[in-house]
């Protein structure tokens, strides 16, 4: 049996064990982040519709203006009729549209003669004729012989979201639509994030009297709703990609600078700084050793959420009509157009709402995430 | 026998894990005795204190032990029987006066609702009398000014104060203390503390006082309790516990004070090390890694209290019977010197 | 207090000049005059328009007319539509969009705070997980989306609520949850998070070792404190109903200022924008002077500067 009495030698690792795995802090950030469900899923979305709006224009032979009036308001899913080993849509305009067997919108038919009385008319398709008997609800083809068409649901292989009215393909304008969301918010913010670093980093580092003035700027920008200035800037300028950016970078670097003052601000306060001015550090290596790394949590943080607001606004102005011009899609003009067509086809409305959704709830999880991952305080 | 604290056991469940606070702390208070709690931030001086009143948050639990007072088990009232004790058997003071006070409330109003939670049916003229009068006598000047005034617009020093002029509207028989001169600087604190010594004597109430100071003890308390990593390391009378301090954390207490008097060439002594994480605590004596004594059973097993001197206890495997007579005990050859 | 109160009231003086400035200087740095978009004008006719509005008068003078005009509440004719004034489409309009506004914020209010309470009350268990999904929804979706999306299923598919128009207490509904749903969930989250951070405050647990009751701590110490920064989001939210109506409005076919507004942009009436957009800016800027008028008298700590 060991002796219970002896002596232990006790070495500085029994007293001095530290119970958390050593990483460093950008390491740190990342395991929390993507340890964190949501924001790993944002992040993800977000990979996944970029490559959607890139790249996905190059698989489609779809563009977003191309039109074709024989295919318009084609929902993804046809209920068509099947006679004679052929399938039919009845569209809107009371026109026959000839359905490939694997879905594919080909030619459509106007009627030859159109009994109102009665209700029906008549079509020839091939030689044949055919009856298309609309008293009945939902309507009803027969053909010659007398026969009923079959009801069958085929998904819609040319237009694989659905066509609007003008037989514009939904999926490749949603591409297109994304792409320039997408542009706009990226480009709007990098610029928003330059200036608003630079205005707010030298207005903290600085202080004084050149801080209160240039806080009070913006401050008496900020009384207003930045959304205001956006539409009036976007009423004198053309319509367009350019303008949109040029509009939304004049105004949102303020709340940029805002957080990034308020960073320097209370970090040039704070003791490290004096230790390093102590030991005879430069102001430039203050500024870009301790200043920096510091400030650059909430900085990415604030432009994660300045990104959506960029989407927002640019679909904002495009529904309001002062955006993007048609024919070029912006997932905000699509959704101001689905309201003509609405109760018919609500699928005009669902797909760009439900990506403007995706591209919002992404960048929002990934701004929370990022928050909750760069405060030392929640760590577990 | 005013409180028995009995092998109180307590808890905080977090997310990485179950954090025991408390470890088997056992006391006694008497009428009268000033009770110094001394010990480091974790040593779960405060969590003990706080389940005296169950004010602890949601998260902890109890696990074990019995609070006894007047009668009862402190631990089993239900949440209404506890709220007639707080504040007026029993009454706590903490740590940040500026923090501790709402902000939004003039003090007046918040030192009268001690009285108006336990005492229905008083007039509001009397209850500002009462408030003044209390005021006065923990020394806040121009009371009648004061009054209305809020909390941001005192010194910390003057907070306090009012802290401790809500915690005795009442008479309690207990009043608690958690820290609160730690927030204070020194000339304050010493003010702070004659104050309380005062009102103990004019009073005739018993006081726990917690903190981490050591000197600070030695002004106000009778007896001292230290604490360390959940439990209870040395209990000792005030001149006892300075006169020979018997535990080596204890010891190493005492050595690391600054003493003025000292060779200035001398470096400064301080226990090598930290303390331990509460989420796996040490098997043995919590001290042990850090025990410039330890043995193997130091690490094995927890040490029984072993009665150093009438009134003075220690827990410490070196200082039982058995571990006097092992070779190059220090302890052993104080005790073959006594 | 009053020195904090003039210093906010010379902040809000020099935002509106600075609206007036940027609306005037923007309005003429367009090509030619407001007239020359128009089909070709006989060259005197022009003269004579020119003249009418004073548009050959150097630009300073014409600006301090302009000011002047305003402060009169006279904000010009419309340019677009001959006969009407500005003031007349304020004067239509306003009222519909008002009351659309003062409904809408009721029901904000209503709804918002007793939600994030509760959800704070409730914190960890079910009951908060919904009430924060929900907001979460509420935030990220854009107005219009949530419009047009409450629109087909409601109006159309359902047909419980009309399609168009205010006339009835039932036409509210739609406009007010999209209007509102932002701002809503916004301030249900804001309510909760403030509460769960009062109630982990070092005062509270005082409040609690005085032997208050829970419900007395919550009542009596806790909600008043939450409540401060829900207080001072409400310059905020209400800018944010302003801005939302231009959507709101031209979805529902309401006829109030905000449709007005986005008429006239999308004609390019400049008068009206103008006229418009000072009358908005006004507007709220009385609004945001109220809400730190309120919030000075709820909060004795702003004595201290910033």
């Amino acid at each position: 049996m060991e002796n219970k009495w002896q002596r232990v030698n006790v070495d500085q690792s029994l007293k001095e064990k530290i119970y958390t795995k050593n990483r460093s802090f950008a390491s740190d950030v990342w395991y929390r982040f993507r340890h964190k469900f949501s924001a790993l899923a944002g992040l993800v979305c977000i990979l996944l519709m970029s490559l959607f709006a890139f790249v996905g224009p190059y698989f489609t032979e779809h563009t977003y203006d191309r039109q074709n009036l024989e295919h318009v308001n084609l929902p993804p899913f046809l209920s068509v009729q099947e006679i004679g080993g052929e399938s039919y849509y009845v569209t809107r305009g009371m026109k026959l549209l000839h359905i490939s067997p694997s879905g594919e919108a080909l030619k459509s038919v106007a009627a030859s003669a159109d009994d109102a009385i009665g209700r029906r008319m008549a079509f020839e398709v091939d030689g044949e004729e055919l009856i298309l008997d609309y008293g009945q609800m939902p309507a009803v083809l027969v053909d010659s012989a007398g026969n009923t068409a079959t009801k069958k649901t085929v998904w819609n292989a040319t237009y694989r979201l659905g066509s609007d009215m003008l037989g514009r393909d939904i999926m490749a304008r949603l591409m297109y639509g994304s792409r320039i969301s997408l542009i706009v918010a990226l480009v709007a913010t990098v610029i928003n994030m330059t200036i608003g670093i630079f205005y707010g980093g030298i207005s903290g580092y600085i202080g004084g009297m050149i801080d209160m003035i240039m806080m009070r700027i913006v401050d008496i920008i900020s009384t207003i709703p930045l959304t205001l200035y956006v539409i009036l800037i976007m009423v004198f300028l053309e319509s367009g990609l350019f303008s949109i950016i040029v509009a939304l970078s004049s105004v949102y670097w303020v709340t940029m600078a805002r957080v990034v003052r308020g960073q320097v601000f209370s970090i040039k306060q704070q003791e490290f700084v004096y230790a390093a001015r102590t030991i005879g550090s430069s102001g430039w290596t203050i500024l870009t050793r301790h200043l920096l790394p510091n400030v650059m949590g909430p900085i990415l943080v604030t432009a994660t959420m300045l990104i959506p607001s960029a989407i927002f606004m640019e679909a904002f102005l495009s529904f309001i009509g002062i955006g993007i011009a048609p024919p070029m899609a912006s997932l905000g003009t699509m959704c101001n157009d689905s309201i003509q067509t609405l109760k018919a086809s609500p699928y005009q409305l669902f797909f760009p709402a439900l990506v403007i959704c995706i591209i919002m709830f992404s960048f929002n999880y990934v701004g929370d995430g990022l928050r909750d991952a760069l405060d030392p305080k929640l760590k577990k | 026998m005013l409180l028995e604290v009995k092998d109180l056991r307590s808890s905080f469940f977090t997310q990485s894990g179950e954090v025991q606070a408390v470890r088997g702390v056992t006391f006694e208070l008497k009428e009268g005795d000033a009770l110094g709690i001394v010990g480091e931030s974790g040593s779960g001086k405060s969590v003990s204190n706080l389940n005296i009143l169950q004010l602890n948050a949601d998260n902890s639990k109890v696990k074990d032990g019995e609070i006894l007072f007047e009668g009862s088990d402190l631990l089993k009232l239900t949440r209404k029987e506890i709220r007639r004790i707080r504040g007026k058997d029993i009454a706590m003071i903490f740590q940040d006066p500026m923090s501790s006070l709402n902000p939004l409330m003039t003090i007046g109003k918040q030192v009268g609702e001690v009285i108006r939670i336990h005492e229905k049916g008083v007039s509001a003229k009397e209850v500002r009398e009462r408030v003044i009068e209390l005021l006065n006598l923990v020394r806040i000047p121009e009371v009648e000014k004061r009054y209305d005034s809020y909390p941001h617009e005192f010194s910390g020093g003057m907070r306090q104060r009012v802290m401790i002029a809500m915690a005795l509207a009442l008479n309690p028989k207990i009043l608690i203390a958690d820290e609160p001169t730690t927030a204070l600087d020194v000339t304050v604190q010493d003010q702070i503390l004659r104050l309380l010594a005062d009102l103990q004597k004019k009073r005739r109430m018993s006081i726990i006082f917690v903190t981490h100071d050591l000197a600070v003890v030695a002004q106000l308390c009778n007896r001292v309790l230290v604490m360390y990593a959940g439990m209870v390391m040395e209990e000792a009378g005030i001149e006892e516990l300075f006169d020979c301090p018997a535990h080596p954390y204890t010891i190493g207490l005492f050595r690391s004070m600054p003493n003025p008097e000292q060779n200035k060439d001398e470096r400064l002594q301080s226990i090598g090390g930290s303390p331990p994480d509460m989420l796996q605590p040490p098997k043995g004596c919590p001290f042990a890694p850090r025990c410039p004594h330890v043995r193997q059973i130091c690490l094995e097993e927890v040490p029984p209290f072993v009665e150093v001197s009438e009134g003075h206890r220690s827990l410490c495997w070196l200082q039982t019977a058995e571990g006097l007579i092992q070779e190059d005990n220090p302890f052993a050859k104080e005790a073959a010197h006594e | 207090m009053y020195r904090y109160l003039f210093k906010r009231l010379g902040i809000m003086l020099a935002t509106l000049f600075l609206i007036l400035l940027l609306t005037f200087i923007l309005m003429h740095s367009v090509e030619g005059g407001p007239f020359s978009r128009e089909k070709k004008l006989n060259p005197r006719v022009e003269e004579a328009l020119n003249e009418k509005y004073h548009l050959n008068d150097p630009m300073v003078k014409q600006f301090f007319d302009y000011v002047g005009g305003v402060i009169r509440f006279d904000f010009g004719p419309s340019f677009k539509y001959p006969g009407k004034t500005v003031n007349d489409f304020i004067q239509e309009g306003f009222p519909i969009s008002a009351k659309l506004g003062m409904v809408t914020m009721g029901f904000i209010l209503v709804s918002a705070i007793p939600l994030g309470i509760w959800a704070a009350l409730k914190n960890g268990r079910w009951q908060d997980a919904f009430v924060m999904t929900i907001a979460t929804l509420g935030v990220t979706i854009p107005s219009f989306v949530l419009a047009t999306v409450l629109m087909y299923f409601f109006s159309y598919k359902l047909e419980w609520t009309p399609v168009y128009g205010l006339d009835s207490p039932v036409g509210y509904i739609l406009p007010v949850l999209a209007l509102g749903g932002y701002s809503m969930s916004f301030i249900a989250r804001l309510m909760r998070s403030s509460l769960l951070e009062v109630m982990n405050q070092d005062y509270i647990r005082t409040a609690r070792a005085k032997g208050l009751s829970e419900s007395g701590v919550i009542l009596k110490h806790a909600l008043r404190n939450s409540l401060i920064p829900v207080v001072t989001i409400l310059g905020p939210t209400i800018a944010g109903l302003l801005t939302g109506s231009f959507v709101i409005e031209k979805i529902f076919a309401i006829p109030g200022m905000g449709v007005h507004f986005v008429d006239s942009v999308a004609q390019r009436d400049y008068t009206a924008i103008m006229g418009i957009t000072v009358f908005y800016a006004t507007f709220l800027i009385a609004m945001i002077l109220l809400v730190d008028l309120f919030y000075v008298v709820i909060d004795p700590r702003i004595q201290l500067d910033d």
